[in-house]
């Protein structure tokens, strides 16, 4: 119910006057602050975590809740630097306590200071992962230890079993004549499997001190894939659109990551999965506990019943699709889930670590070579 | 009076300057610098050094070019299918039915745009439905390449834009005088001399508003480009994105060809819609 007088409209209620307006936006800006802020981070009883999606296994989550009282609030990402972008806005104010890591990105993390050194001690569990991965150089920066490592991914060679015979076990596949138009590969991953096929270092940690010798290991591998481009009918990002692909047969060849096809592989479709004798680049997918987390206590909780049991490992594997790090962990798989999920020891030694030490070099000079091979 | 003014514009003015000001601001901001995100010791160095990249860079102009080529095309394409179609609705429907017939016209339209930008791709694909009926039909023996190439590319943008060209061209004909095209007609025109004389140019502010429209769409599409393309198909706007994705330390550069590109494609746009306002005679 409202009439217009003069000057000012009235309603039943106060009259809307300047002064009225003013007073009421005062007001505003004053409680503006805690209206915008974001949910607290830090409350009883909570955990955030920032994790690629699977790295909880939902029984686990449901169960650490149920035991615990306390509730996982998780925040999906999708790769590293998106990942570290998001943290580097929050570093004031965290919103996350856990975040995820892996190993070749540690240093970043820890130079962007979002990420803090982790309390070794507080863990009963620790033991309970391969000392393969815990005493390795990639969750170690300056002697403290900054992550807990979960899952080992590896680069592999992908193919349909009814399509390409007999089975491939070199990258030099990708550029067989007979699979032309029928592979695909994301540009950077790639790459750096070429320069394994050409005998150079992916991991670019024996180039630290030689660029120019890492630029010429890099233009030799951009220079075969552009040589070959029409090898390729897709460079993908995503691992649902490779999924598309294998499935429509669209491509029978591919470069992926193990995890990315390992549905695939459990649901019975014709894929299998190689790395080849040149061998593979691989990292550690680890958790990490960010600097100023508000929840520690809670996070170092989740943490140890994480590495309580190896079957929680195996659920990882099964839920991520990669290896897991956890000692025992494949005791609880089956036959086509270890030939899935696990790496032999022969496996092992051919993969490369990516390493922290050439991760920038490596940054800078992969990518503008995959800017060359888009174009080229 | 003029409170009640004030305070009716201050939600448009702080959404304008919130969502669509302030991150091209930020945009423009971050382009200067040397990288970002920066550690907390980074002392900040600011220069044009990324726009000059694009400028002296062969690699990022191709992309760039491709994009404008594109978009160009997708823009035609999608005048040529969405004017027929408006025109058989606004002329050739009876005014009861029109609003039904636009209707199922838009309905796809209300879904995701990823949900349809694959569905093209299930339809495409080796095993989709059109090598699936061409196969059956005896028609190819191998399935058809329709997938990951300029052709998919194309189709994906047409079809992710027809809409934000069939609704200015619909409204455009659907206000045209029936009188003139029944004067015309009296005077002794022809279907075709009636189209060209009369129709086409009274329409042309909405082909004009629809093109335009479409352009920027297009010239600015991720989604279409890195599902449906292929490996000859990079666009600038994949470029850009992978600069913000995949490498961190690279937004300053990113954020100078989003730039290059927004500023390339109004100008493209607003030299398309003054075209159409030049050229459209008053009725």
């Amino acid at each position: 119910m409202r009439e217009k007088t003069g000057q000012a409209i009235v309603s039943r209620g106060p009259a809307v006057t300047r002064r009225t307006v003013l007073r009421a936006a005062g007001g505003a800006a004053i409680v503006a602050p805690a209206v915008l802020r974001a949910r607290p981070a830090s409350a009883a009883g909570v955990l955030n975590i920032t994790a690629y999606d699977g790295f909880i296994p939902p029984a686990f989550r449901q169960q650490f809740e149920k035991d615990t009282g306390i509730e996982l609030r998780v925040r999906l990402a999708s790769s590293q630097a998106p990942e570290l972008n998001l943290l580097v806005a929050e570093r004031e104010h965290p919103l996350s306590d856990l975040c995820t890591v892996t190993g070749n990105r540690i240093h970043q993390f820890v130079e962007a200071q979002v990420i803090e050194p982790l309390d070794v001690g507080r863990l009963r569990n620790w033991k309970a992962i391969n000392p393969l991965y815990t005493e390795s150089d990639w969750i170690a920066v300056e002697g403290a230890t900054m992550a807990v490592p979960l899952l080992v991914g590896a680069e592999v060679l992908v193919y349909n079993t009814e399509k390409v015979k007999p089975a491939p076990d070199s990258w030099e596949a990708m550029f067989d004549p007979r699979y032309r138009g029928k592979t695909a590969y994301v540009i950077e991953d790639f790459l750096q499997c070429t320069m394994l096929l050409q005998g150079a270092d992916p991991t670019f940690a024996s180039y630290v001190d030689k660029p120019e010798e890492a630029a010429r290991a890099v233009n030799a591998a951009r220079d075969l894939l552009i040589k070959n481009k029409s090898q390729v009918l897709k460079f993908y990002e995503d691992g649902a659109v490779l999924q598309q692909l294998l499935i429509g047969e669209d491509v029978v060849l591919a470069q992926a990551y193990a995890g990315t096809l390992a549905k695939l592989i459990l649901a019975g479709r014709p894929i299998r999965l190689v790395i080849p004798r040149e061998g593979s680049t691989a990292f550690v997918y680890n958790f990490a506990v960010v600097r100023g987390a508000a929840n520690r206590d809670n996070a170092y909780r989740f943490l140890d019943a994480l590495l309580a049991y190896p079957d929680i490992g195996a659920a990882l594997s099964r839920s991520a699709g990669y290896t897991s790090t956890f000692l025992g962990a494949e005791a609880s798989l089956n036959e086509l889930e270890r030939a899935t999920f696990l790496l032999t020891p022969e496996q092992l030694k051919r993969l490369k670590f990516l390493s922290y030490k050439g991760q920038k070099l490596s940054s800078e000079l992969i990518d503008r070579a995959v800017a060359e091979v888009e174009a080229g | 009076m003029r409170i009640t003014r004030a305070l009716f514009l201050l939600g448009p003015v702080l959404w304008v300057a919130g969502a669509n000001l302030a991150p091209l601001f930020e945009m423009a901001r971050i382009s200067l610098l040397d990288t970002y995100p920066a550690a907390p010791d980074h002392v900040a160095r600011h220069s044009l050094d990324n726009y000059v990249a694009f400028l002296t860079s062969p690699i990022y102009r191709a992309a760039f070019l491709r994009s404008i080529s594109f978009a160009g095309l997708a823009t035609l394409l999608a005048l040529l299918l969405a004017y027929p179609l408006a025109y058989a609705i606004a002329i050739a429907t009876p005014a009861r039915r029109r609003l039904r017939r636009l209707l199922l016209l838009i309905a796809p339209f209300w879904t995701g745009e990823i949900v349809r930008i694959f569905a093209i791709m299930l339809l495409l694909s080796n095993r989709g439905a059109v090598n699936g009926i061409l196969r059956w039909a005896g028609v190819v023996g191998d399935p058809l390449p329709l997938l990951y190439n300029p052709f998919s590319l194309a189709f994906g943008m047409v079809y992710v834009v027809l809409l934000a060209m069939l609704l200015p061209v619909y409204a455009a004909l659907e206000k045209l005088p029936r009188e003139l095209l029944d004067a015309a007609a009296g005077l002794g025109a022809g279907a075709w001399t009636r189209f060209h004389r009369v129709t086409l140019p009274l329409t042309r502010e909405g082909i004009a508003a629809g093109s335009a429209l479409v352009f920027l769409i297009s010239l600015g599409t991720f989604a279409v480009p890195s599902i449906l393309g292929g490996a000859d198909t990079t666009l600038f706007s994949m470029t850009i994105g992978s600069m913000f994705a995949s490498s961190a330390g690279r937004w300053p550069l990113g954020a100078a060809f989003g730039l290059v590109l927004l500023a390339s494609g109004l100008g493209i746009a607003a030299a398309i819609a003054s075209a159409g306002r030049q050229a459209a005679p008053s009725p």
